[in-house]
C-alpha cells in the first residue's frame, strides 16, 4: 500500500485491511450476500408457517353413507388434502413407498354397520413416521376429524337407554386432566424455528471470514509484515484487522433482529436491549473462536475445515432440534463449547419466556468469557505472527 | 482417447491422495462426521423428562398418581413443592419442564364417585419436550381414571365397555409405519449421511481445482491433464466416484450397524440408485469448481449451502408448504433427489420401481452439470491464466510507481 507507507498502529492496520476486502471478492459475499440470502431463503420458507394440504390416501372398503361423510370432513381438514383413493392397503402402501402420500386412512368393511348395531368401528390411520413433522401433524389432525364425526353420531342404542345411560356417563371419566401451555400458548414452533436458524447461520459467517482473514495472512506469508503495519502491537494488529468484520456483522446482526421480529413477527416480551448486546456477544465470541482455530491450526484448510465442523454442526448441538436434556454427556459439554448455544439460550429467555434481565446475566457472561479466552491468547498468537515456521501452509 | 482418460482417472487419483487437505475432507471428514453427527441424537427418543408435583390433597390417592407418574417412561418427578410460585420459579431456571397440580379434596371426590381434575403446566419453549412431556402425562392421568371407572361400574353391575363404545361409537386408530418410535436420529442422520456425500464431495473438488489452478499461477509443476474436456471431465468423476463407492459401503455396511438404525435394502440396490447422485454432485462440483479461485474459497460457500440444501430437500419442512421459487432451487440439487428416494429405499424399503422418478431426475441433473462443466471447461479455462498475467503487469507497473 504506497500510500499508507510509514503510518502505523490500529487505523493503518484498518486501512490495509479495507483494500485486502477490496481485493477478494468472497469476503463481501460472505459477509452481505450470503446472510442476506439466508434470511430471505427462511422468510421464504416459513412464510406458511403451518404445513397445509398435506396429501393422504384414502381405502374405502366400507363404502357407506357414514365413510362417504367422513371422506368428506377429513378433506374439508385445511391440513389434509385427499390426493388419492386407493382400492386396498397394498396400494396405498405402493403410494406411500413412492413418496407421494404422509398417511393412509383405512376405512374397514361394515365401519357403518358395527356402529349402528352399536358395536362400535375404527378407522385406522397409517403414518409415515420417517417423516416425522407432516406424519405427525397429519395424525393429530385425521385424530380431530374423527372425534369430532363420532361426536356427531346419532346412535340407536344411545337413544334408548334414557336415565340410566346417563348414570352410566356420569360414571365415565373420573379424572381429567387440564392442560395448560407455558410460555408459547399457540404451541408455534415454526416462527421460533425460524428465528433460532438466522443466527446459526450469521455464526457460520462470522467464524469462517474470521479465519479466513487471519489464517490467509499466514497462507501468504504477510504476518510479520501484518505485524509491522500495527507498530508491532498484536493488540492493535488484531483489532484493527477484524474492527471492519465487527462493524459489518454487527450490521449484519440488526438487520437479523430486525427480519426477525418485524419479518417474523417473533413476540419481543423481553428485553430488546439485552438481545441486541447478546449479539454483538455473540459476534465478539465466534470472532475469539476464530483466532483460537487460527491459532491452533496454523494451515488456513485445516483451521476452515475445523470452523466448518464447529459452525456446519452446531445447530444440531444446541438443543432447539433435540433438546439438551436427551443428549449424552458428550453431546452436552460440546454443546456449552458453543457461543450459539447460550444465545439461542438468551434469545428464548427474551423472547418467548418473558424472564427478568437478571436471568439473561449468565448467558451474556458465558459468551463474555468466550470473547476473553481469545483475549488472553493474543501474546501466544503474537509468536506465531513472527515466527515464520507457521507462514506459508496452505 | 481411452488411454487419456485411463491416464486422468491415475492422474487424479494421484492428487486425491497425495494432497492431505484433500484427504481430510474426501476421507477424514466423511468418516468423523458419520461417527459424531449421530451423537446428539443418540438415544433416539427423549425420556424421563424432569417434572415438579404440587399435591395439595397428600391422599394415598394422590400419592400413587405421583408414583405411576415417576414410573411413566417419559417422566421423572425431580421435586415437590409447596406452591405455584415455587414450581414455576424451578421451570424458570430449567430445573424442571412441567408441574403436576393435584387439588385439595382429590381423594373425596374421587370416593364420592365425582368428578375431579388435575392440572398439568407444560414449558412448551421446546417442541419435543412439551409433547413427551404432556404425553406422559395425559397417559398417566388416563391409566388412573381407567382404573376408578373399571371399579365404578363393576359396583354398579353395568358394562363398562357400552358405555365407552356409547361415548365414542367411532375411533381412531394410529399405526406408525418404517420409524416406530418416532426416533430422532433414525429420522435425521440417513438423510444428513447423503447430504455429507455431497457437501465433502464438492469441497473436495473445490480444492483440487483451486489447487491446480494456483500451482499454475506460482508456476510449480503440475502433472498436467490430457486430452479435451470431455476427457478431462470424465477422468475426475471417475476418480472421485470409485472414492465415492467405498463411502456408501462404509455408510451401509458400517455406520448403518453401529447406530443400529434399520437397513431396509440391498448394499447393491443402494449403489444402484445412488451411481446417479454421486455422478450428478461430481458434475455439479466440477462446474462450481470454475467459480473458486483458490483452494479455500469453496468452503464457505459449502458450509452455507449445507444448512440450505437440508432445509430444501423436503425431509425437514414438507415440499407441499414451499414456496415455488424455493422447490425450484431444490430440485437442481442432487441432495433433494438422492434424500427423498434414498431414505425411501434405505428406511423404508421401497424398490427400484418406487424411486424411478427420483433415479431419472438425478440422470438428468448429470446430464445438464455435465452439459455446464464442458462449457465451463471449454470457455473458460484460459480466464485465470489471462488474469494471473494482468496481475503480474499491475504490479510490476506498481513496482516501478513506487520507484
Amino acid at each position: 500500500m504506497p500510500g499508507n507507507k510509514g503510518r502505523t498502529g490500529f487505523l493503518a492496520v484498518f486501512a490495509r485491511e479495507i483494500s485486502h476486502i477490496r481485493q477478494h471478492a468472497r469476503y463481501p459475499l460472505a459477509m452481505f450476500v450470503f446472510p442476506l440470502l439466508s434470511f430471505i431463503l427462511i422468510w421464504g420458507l416459513f412464510s406458511e408457517p403451518y404445513p397445509h394440504e398435506l396429501p393422504v390416501a384414502v381405502v374405502d372398503l366400507d363404502h357407506s353413507k357414514l365413510s362417504r361423510s367422513l371422506i368428506r370432513a377429513v378433506d374439508a381438514s385445511p391440513v389434509i388434502r385427499i390426493a388419492f383413493r386407493a382400492g386396498d392397503p397394498v396400494e396405498a402402501r405402493n403410494l406411500m413407498l413412492e413418496g407421494v402420500i404422509y398417511a393412509w386412512l383405512h376405512i374397514p368393511q361394515s365401519m357403518e354397520r358395527d356402529i349402528l348395531e352399536g358395536k362400535g368401528g375404527e378407522v385406522i390411520c397409517f403414518t409415515n413416521t420417517q417423516m416425522l413433522l407432516p406424519g405427525s401433524i397429519v395424525s393429530s389432525s385425521l385424530q380431530a376429524v374423527v372425534t369430532t364425526i363420532s361426536a356427531g353420531l346419532n346412535i340407536s342404542s344411545r337413544m334408548q337407554s334414557g336415565a340410566m345411560q346417563k348414570k352410566a356417563m356420569s360414571l365415565l371419566d373420573p379424572v381429567r386432566i387440564d392442560r395448560h401451555v407455558l410460555f408459547n400458548p399457540q404451541l408455534n414452533y415454526m416462527y421460533f424455528l425460524s428465528a433460532a436458524l438466522c443466527p446459526t447461520f450469521l455464526q457460520i459467517f462470522v467464524l469462517m471470514v474470521t479465519v479466513m482473514a487471519l489464517g490467509s495472512e499466514f497462507k501468504n506469508r504477510t504476518a510479520e509484515q501484518w505485524l509491522k503495519t500495527a507498530g508491532g502491537s498484536a493488540w492493535w494488529a488484531i483489532t484493527g484487522k477484524l474492527a471492519i468484520y465487527f462493524l459489518c456483522f454487527s450490521l449484519m446482526g440488526l438487520i437479523m433482529l430486525a427480519v426477525i421480529f418485524l419479518g417474523f413477527d417473533v413476540p419481543l416480551r423481553g428485553s430488546g436491549a439485552v438481545l441486541m448486546a447478546g449479539t454483538l456477544f455473540l459476534i465478539l465470541a465466534y470472532m475469539a473462536y476464530g483466532l483460537i482455530l487460527v491459532y491452533l491450526f496454523p494451515s488456513l484448510r485445516m483451521a476452515l475445515s475445523a470452523s466448518s465442523f464447529l459452525s456446519g454442526t452446531a445447530f444440531a448441538f444446541v438443543g432447539i432440534t433435540f433438546p439438551l436434556e436427551g443428549m449424552p454427556v458428550l453431546g452436552k459439554a460440546w454443546s456449552s463449547l458453543l457461543p450459539l448455544t447460550h444465545y439461542l439460550h438468551l434469545f428464548q429467555e427474551q423472547t418467548l419466556r418473558q424472564a427478568p434481565i437478571s436471568v439473561s446475566v449468565p448467558d451474556l457472561l458465558i459468551m463474555l468469557g468466550f470473547v476473553g479466552g481469545g483475549y488472553c491468547l493474543i501474546p501466544l498468537f503474537k509468536s506465531h505472527m513472527i515466527d515464520s515456521r507457521y507462514w506459508g501452509k496452505a | 482417447m481411452i488411454k487419456n482418460l485411463f491416464y486422468n482417472i491415475f492422474t487424479e487419483l494421484n492428487a486425491i491422495f497425495r494432497d492431505p487437505g484433500v484427504l481430510i475432507i474426501m476421507v477424514g471428514a466423511v468418516v468423523f462426521y458419520s461417527f459424531v453427527y449421530p451423537l446428539p441424537y443418540s438415544s433416539e427418543v427423549l425420556k424421563q423428562v424432569p417434572l415438579s408435583i404440587i399435591d395439595h390433597d397428600n391422599s394415598s390417592l394422590s400419592r400413587q398418581l405421583a408414583r405411576m407418574t415417576d414410573a411413566s417412561e417419559f417422566l421423572r418427578v425431580v421435586s415437590r413443592d409447596p406452591d405455584m410460585e415455587q414450581a414455576r420459579r424451578k421451570i424458570e431456571s430449567g430445573k424442571c419442564s412441567g408441574i403436576l397440580l393435584i387439588p385439595d379434596g382429590f381423594e373425596k371426590d374421587v370416593l364420592q364417585g365425582r368428578k375431579t381434575h388435575v392440572s398439568a403446566y407444560v414449558d412448551a419453549t421446546y417442541f419435543l419436550v412439551y409433547r413427551q412431556a404432556m404425553t406422559g402425562l395425559v397417559m398417566t392421568v388416563r391409566t388412573l381414571s381407567a382404573g376408578i371407572e373399571v371399579s365404578r361400574f363393576k359396583t354398579q353391575g353395568w358394562s363398562h365397555e357400552k358405555a365407552l363404545i356409547d361415548r365414542s361409537p367411532l375411533n381412531l386408530v394410529s399405526r406408525s409405519l418404517f420409524n416406530p418410535h418416532m426416533g430422532y436420529a433414525t429420522y435425521i442422520v440417513p438423510a444428513v449421511l447423503l447430504l455429507l456425500l455431497q457437501q465433502t464431495m464438492l469441497i473436495g473438488i473445490g480444492m483440487l481445482s483451486g489447487t491446480r489452478r494456483e500451482q499454475l499461477q506460482e508456476k510449480k509443476a503440475v502433472i498436467p491433464l490430457q486430452g479435451g474436456p470431455l476427457v478431462r471431465i470424465l477422468g475426475r468423476t471417475i476418480a472421485c466416484m470409485a472414492l465415492y463407492l467405498i463411502h456408501i459401503y462404509f455408510f451401509y455396511g458400517v455406520v448403518y450397524q453401529i447406530w443400529d438404525f434399520p437397513l431396509r435394502a440391498r448394499v447393491l440396490d443402494m449403489f444402484v440408485f445412488l451411481l446417479p447422485f454421486l455422478l450428478s454432485v461430481v458434475l455439479m462440483g466440477q462446474f462450481l469448481a470454475n467459480f473458486f479461485k483458490s483452494r479455500e474459497s469453496s468452503i464457505i460457500m459449502i458450509v452455507w449451502s449445507s444448512m440450505v440444501a437440508v432445509l430444501i430437500s423436503g425431509f425437514s419442512w414438507p415440499v407441499e408448504t414451499m414456496p415455488h421459487w424455493i422447490r425450484a432451487i431444490s430440485m437442481l440439487l442432487p441432495s433433494t433427489w438422492g434424500i427423498s428416494g434414498g431414505l425411501r429405499m434405505a428406511q423404508m424399503g421401497a424398490s427400484f420401481n418406487h424411486v424411478m422418478n427420483e433415479w431419472l431426475c438425478m440422470w438428468g441433473l448429470s446430464f445438464f452439470y455435465l452439459v455446464l462443466a464442458w462449457i465451463c471447461t471449454r470457455f473458460m479455462a484460459k480466464i485465470p491464466e489471462k488474469k494471473s498475467k494482468q496481475r503480474q503487469n499491475q504490479q510490476a507497473d506498481q513496482h516501478q510507481n513506487q520507484l
